[in-house]
């Protein structure tokens, strides 16, 4: 019974999974030209344009300092400690702009 | 001796499995006791074997398609369907995290000011980082795209050119996101918002680490001659993981970046 219903599923996968290895030589030149016109100018454009912008976010986001440290339920949940450190801090702690309860930030 | 042709693969005895599933034990062991206060060598020493187990198995496999010849043309579309399957059940398990972002996200308590973004959390910019990020993917989707069609026209180097400029995205990819990480004003233990926030994130970037490793190991068969026009079948499953990633990130960036910090 098994047996058929592999054979089923085995004769479907031959049939109807189609390798990419398919298309023809031609059709694959064609879009070979376009995915390199594409990846030699939009790709480092697109790139370099985001990260100039994402860039002066940063520098303006830097000039900022952190808000007043205030505690709130919610924030800087601590059932257990960490296994790492002094267990209260978080693996990607940030010491200006995270705050520790019953402490503050890190560096003021 | 009788020899019985059929087109599967019947494998040789392997130690393998069962050193992976022991290594995999050894990981859950190992978790368990970082959770519990003691020190991370338990979980750093079996994940480090499960490493290398893997590395030995699938080496393995390497050496049965591309040396002894095992992978006929049913046995490739069997591991194309595996594959597919794979990333259909990675699918899910990145629908949970989705579903728990909506759940808190839709209908926040009042503990967290009945708002979203929950009150005192103060959310990353999107067209920051993030959509650096979204343009770094999406591009190593257009270079990887370009190498696998310059495999098909034989074209070796150029393949090996742009599969190179593709990992070399996906490391910056991975570095930009660790810098996010350390820059962000919240951590995971701020709110159900950190916690879903760094598990969805997290999680994905663990992907694209993998995705990144996978298609280095398919760069370093394209070198060594292995990969060929007519087979490439871990190519091309690793260039489906990868759009996988890709993808998993547009909708992360839509959901959490985009829609989370309006």
């Amino acid at each position: 019974m098994s047996f058929l219903l592999r054979s089923h599923l085995t004769r479907f996968a031959l049939r109807n999974v189609r390798q990419s290895s398919d298309v023809s030589f031609e059709s694959a030149q064609k879009t070979m030209k376009l995915m390199r016109i594409l990846s030699l100018t939009v790709v480092p454009f697109s790139i370099i344009a985001v990260g100039v912008n994402a860039y002066m976010i940063e520098v303006e986001h830097g000039k900022h300092a952190p808000p007043e440290y205030k505690e709130y339920a919610h924030i800087g949940i601590m059932t257990k400690k960490y296994p790492w450190g002094d267990g209260k801090h978080t693996l990607f702690h940030n010491p200006r702009s995270q705050g520790i309860k019953g402490k503050g930030y890190d560096e003021q | 001796m009788t020899v019985r042709f059929t087109p599967f693969h019947l494998v040789d005895g392997s130690p393998w499995p069962l050193l992976s599933a022991l290594g995999a034990f050894g990981v859950v062991g190992g978790l368990m006791s970082m959770m519990h206060q003691h020190l991370f060598g338990t979980l750093f020493f079996y994940g480090g074997l499960i490493f290398l187990l893997a590395s030995l198995w699938w080496r393995d496999v390497d050496r049965e398609s591309s040396l002894l010849g095992f992978h006929t043309k049913g046995v490739q579309k069997n591991m194309y369907s595996g594959m597919i399957w794979f990333i259909m059940s990675e699918v899910f398990f990145f629908l949970g995290f989705f579903w728990t972002f909506f759940h808190s996200g839709l209908n926040s308590v009042i503990d967290l000011g009945m708002e979203w973004p929950p009150f005192g959390v103060m959310v990353l910019n999107p067209y920051g980082v993030p959509l650096l990020n979204t343009a770094v993917l999406i591009s190593s989707g257009i270079t990887v795209t370009c190498s696998h069609y310059s495999l098909l026209i034989s074209d070796f180097n150029s393949c090996s050119i742009w599969l190179a400029n593709t990992v070399f995205l996906g490391v910056l990819f991975t570095g930009l996101q660790y810098m996010e990480y350390l820059e962000s004003s919240f951590g995971m233990n701020d709110s159900v918002y950190g916690s879903i926030f760094f598990m969805a994130t997290g999680f994905h970037g663990f992907h694209v680490i993998i995705g990144s490793i996978f298609l280095f190991i398919s760069f370093l068969r394209i070198l060594s001659g292995k990969l060929s026009p007519n087979r490439h079948v871990g190519f091309e499953c690793a260039i489906w993981y990868w759009h996988f990633v890709d993808v998993v990130w547009i909708f992360l960036y839509a959901c959490i970046y985009g829609w989370g910090s309006l």
